[in-house]
């Protein structure tokens, strides 16, 4: 429902109040308000645009298996059950994402393994350098990164998990337990 | 914030005084205060006003080694670095790639550029000498209204230490 700002309205004792002014500056703004919007309970509100709320939800996904790459960034796992984590959600043009796993480079002594998400449409506007969570260390470790992603068209958006090597190395890696948070703005 | 406006009675002559006062608290609601996407929604308990929460997100790319070769740790602002701009309590976000030649190694945490004991609880560490770019969250809160944070490094004795390709972010929970 559209909000209309009631500032700069006033009522005045003796005028009528007509059921299209009523309808106006209280209903239809309290509809548009958090709790006109709130539809599902543990979900948060985000701006939409001028004067404007949405309700919105955080997703994640989850990999439990391990999968070994020995291709360049960006690179889906062999297997397509293990393709991912990817998660889909609606936004109004930006969104915070964190992601996380436990990973290995197996094989090369030049270069790193690389685990970070690709937005669909996000083109080249983001370097896995500034963004990846990256190993260049033969044991397991579990880490962490995240990224604030702006700019993109509002709508619908789908968010996968890649991985791989930087360009023009020939190191190998290990990726288990591998996860995506979003949150959608 | 405006008066919350009284019930009405039944029987009772509706004034416009009356409902000018609805009027005035339908603007302060939080949908009155949106002016663009992409914005989280809070309240300020004490002036019971809602505010927008817009993510801040700063990236340095630039590789810095730091020696320390005393028999003492030693504490270095890196950056980036984020004015919080009347925020209270931010969560920060920061992601790092590091390694570590020698010695102990450095934790790296978020702090006040105005007083480097007021700190993030949560580090991030690595006293390997393989790179490694990962990162750590915490809670921030400021205690003063103009505060400005950046990454700070303890580096640790008679050691050397990388550090580049580092990303901060804050989301406001409380303005002052």
């Amino acid at each position: 429902m559209a909000w209309t700002s009631p500032n700069g309205f006033r009522f005045v004792d003796g005028d009528p109040i007509t059921s299209a002014q009523w309808n106006t500056l209280f209903k239809d703004n309290l509809l548009a308000s958090c709790i006109g919007v709130a539809s599902t309970a543990g979900r948060y509100f985000t701006t939409n645009g001028k004067f404007e709320l949405s309700e919105r939800q955080s997703v994640r996904a989850y990999k439990h298996n391990a999968v070994t790459i020995d291709s360049e960034w960006p690179t889906d796992p062999p297997g397509e059950d293990e393709i991912g984590p990817t998660v889909t959600f609606e936004h109004s043009g930006s969104f915070l994402a964190w992601y996380q796993c436990r990973l290995r480079r197996t094989s090369g002594t030049v270069g790193y393994m690389n685990y970070a998400p690709v937005p669909e449409g996000a083109g080249d506007d983001y370097s896995v350098y500034s963004m990846a969570v990256r190993t260049a260390r033969a044991t397991y470790d579990t880490a962490s990164a995240h990224m604030y992603f702006t700019g993109f068209e509002p709508g619908i958006t789908t968010v996968t998990m890649k991985y791989g090597r930087n360009s023009g190395d020939t190191a190998t890696g290990d990726y288990g337990r591998r996860k995506l948070i979003v949150w959608p703005l | 914030m405006a008066t919350l406006p009284g019930a009405f009675s039944a029987n009772e002559v509706l004034t416009a005084a009356k409902l000018n006062l609805y009027l005035d608290y339908m603007a302060d609601l939080a949908v009155a205060s949106a002016n663009g996407p992409g914005q989280f929604i809070g309240i300020n308990v004490n002036t019971k006003t809602p505010f927008l929460s817009k993510p801040k997100s700063v990236y340095v790319d630039k590789e810095l080694i730091l020696h320390n070769p005393t028999s003492h740790s030693k504490w270095e602002y890196v950056g980036p670095d984020i004015e919080l701009e009347n925020k209270k309590a931010v969560l920060c976000f920061m992601d790092a790639r590091t390694s570590s030649t020698d010695g102990s190694g450095a934790q790296l945490t978020v702090a006040s550029m105005y007083d480097d004991t007021n700190q993030m609880t949560m580090d991030l560490m690595n006293n390997s000498v393989d790179n490694l770019r990962g990162g750590t969250f915490g809670l921030y809160v400021a205690d003063r209204e103009d505060d400005k944070i950046s990454l700070l490094m303890k580096v640790g004795p008679n050691s050397n230490f990388t550090i580049a390709q580092r990303r901060l972010t804050i989301v406001c929970l409380e303005e002052w």
